[in-house]
């Protein structure tokens, strides 16, 4: 618990707008994703087609649930990248402003 | 310690989002150009002159499976019907055309696909005999007034005598041949009615779609049975050229009366089917007609390949053809799905190998028990693609004027 609160406060800590801030925002999205995938979401996104596949018997259930997994697939493969490259870019000119102050 | 942490010496917000902001716009600019590079496969795992494609087999066995196990093509169809009736028909047709190249193409699976072809024709057969005209078609047919009668789609008709057809072109089969010849001359004589030589899909509505499929169909009997129908088949070209070809991009347009007013411009969900079916009719037309839709409605855009489904020169909204269009880009997926079809018969590698990439991309692939399906797709858009990634032998069997292998 101790350390898994810790991690907690560290991540609360993060400052949104920063390069740490960005790599959690890729790291959550990646998360979602892989969870959506293991639980085989894939399979309601031929909504997108106009195919919906019901979920526990409901169409809009699978509407929603192939809706969220296309959203999720892109940001994690267009999104995720660059987010982490637009972080290192941001960490890189942070301390290139601040080498320029100190 | 994190960068950006708050123990880091902070920053003012406006600076942090002017630098965030700046940051994102770089990456982007950096990632854009290069994710197509991540999902270009080998274009030869799907097209290949000779032989199967491993990816081609995957996606043939997966529909192998549909047509061999009840319950799962029940599921399947009833799905397609609930949005549209006409595609559990497509479905079935683009599969028999593409096991009939299959069977062509790998000797060893021929009986496999003799019998999911047999099967599929028999239960369409029985279908349109026990349901009756509007079965695989949209409810509007209903409401119309059919301007010949009797009342009689050239969707049913071209697209069943295209099955019998190909059935027959791998094996003969006698009770085929009586049914096609009839289907045929039905198709003629309801076409032969109309100043542009076409017949109606739904109440007076003729599709480009249709009355090519008819044509191609018409032209593989005359193969198989050594009749003759050239002076019908050219005298159509002449009067599309001349009546059916929207003047501003010079391509057919998808839908016009049977007194040959146009309704819709050029689709590409039309077009690219059009051109491969016109392939074995009018080559010369046909190559023309590819490389206009190439031109109007096929783009490339950081990699990535699609088809749009009107020219920029005709705006429409978006229909259950066209599927869901992607803003700005105009990206059709039921155009750029029968693009491969165009850019394979046509052997565009180039478009072919961009369109996969988008595939991969933006199709998510799932392989399960030795088949291979695109979940963002139907059962009617993977047969699309597996007929795209087999086309070939039949219409150079047609083409040169040989029958099973040997010269007529």
């Amino acid at each position: 618990m101790g350390r898994l609160g810790d991690l907690r406060r560290r991540i609360r800590g993060v400052r949104r707008i920063s390069p740490a801030g960005f790599l959690l925002y890729a790291l959550a999205i990646v998360i979602v994703y892989a969870i959506m995938h293991a639980l085989g979401l894939r399979q309601f996104a031929s909504m997108v087609c106009g195919n919906p596949v019901s979920l526990f018997g409901s169409v809009l259930l699978g509407v929603v649930a192939g809706s969220l997994y296309i959203f999720f697939h892109f940001a994690a493969v267009v999104g995720v990248p660059i987010l982490v490259i637009a972080s290192c870019i941001f960490a890189l000119s942070e301390r290139a402003l601040r080498r320029r102050k100190g | 310690m994190m960068p950006g942490s708050q123990q880091a010496e902070p920053m003012p917000l406006h600076k942090r989002l002017s630098l965030g902001m700046l940051s994102l716009l770089i990456a982007t600019a950096i990632w854009l150009p290069c994710l197509h590079l991540f999902f270009a496969g080998d274009t030869a795992q799907f097209f290949q002159d000779e032989g199967v494609p491993p990816q081609a087999r995957r996606l043939a066995q997966r529909h192998i499976t549909l047509w061999t196990d009840p319950e799962s093509r029940e599921r399947e169809i009833a799905r397609m019907r609930t949005a549209n009736a006409e595609w559990d028909f497509m479905g079935r047709t683009f599969l028999v055309a593409a096991l009939g190249n299959l069977a062509l193409r790998d000797p060893a699976s021929r009986g496999e696909c003799l019998e999911v072809m047999d099967r599929v024709i028999a239960e369409t057969l029985r279908l349109e005999q026990k349901e009756g005209l509007y079965f695989f078609l949209m409810p509007y047919a209903r409401s119309g007034s059919w301007v010949e009668k009797p009342p009689r789609s050239l969707f049913i008709d071209g697209e069943i005598a295209l099955m019998l057809a190909v059935r027959r072109i791998v094996e003969e089969r006698a009770e085929y041949r009586t049914l096609l010849t009839e289907r045929v001359e039905i198709m003629i004589a309801r076409m032969e009615q109309s100043p542009v030589l076409s017949a109606e899909s739904y109440p007076n509505e003729c599709w480009t779609f249709c009355n090519t499929v008819s044509l191609a169909a018409i032209r593989l009997a005359d193969y198989l049975d050594g009749t003759d129908h050239s002076e019908f088949l050219d005298a159509w070209v002449e009067r599309a050229k001349e009546k059916l070809v929207d003047p501003k991009t010079g391509l057919l347009v998808s839908s016009y009366t049977v007194d040959g007013l146009h309704l819709d411009g050029p689709e590409g969900s039309s077009i690219w089917m059009a051109c491969h079916c016109l392939r074995v009719v009018d080559g010369d037309f046909a190559a023309d007609q590819y490389r206009r839709a190439r031109k109007e409605l096929g783009r490339t855009v950081f990699g990535f390949g699609y088809a749009r489904e009107w020219p920029a020169s005709w705006v429409n909204p978006q229909d259950v053809d066209s599927g869901p269009v992607v803003p700005i880009l105009g990206a059709s997926p039921g155009a750029s799905g029968l693009a491969f079809l165009g850019a394979a018969t046509f052997k565009d590698k180039r478009y072919l190998s961009a369109l996969l990439t988008s595939l991969q991309f933006a199709g998510l692939p799932s392989t399960r028990r030795g088949g291979l399906r695109y979940c963002a797709s139907n059962q009617v858009g993977d047969a699309v693609l597996l007929y795209a990634t087999l086309q070939g032998p039949v219409w150079k069997m047609v083409a040169e004027g040989r029958v099973h292998g040997e010269a007529r």
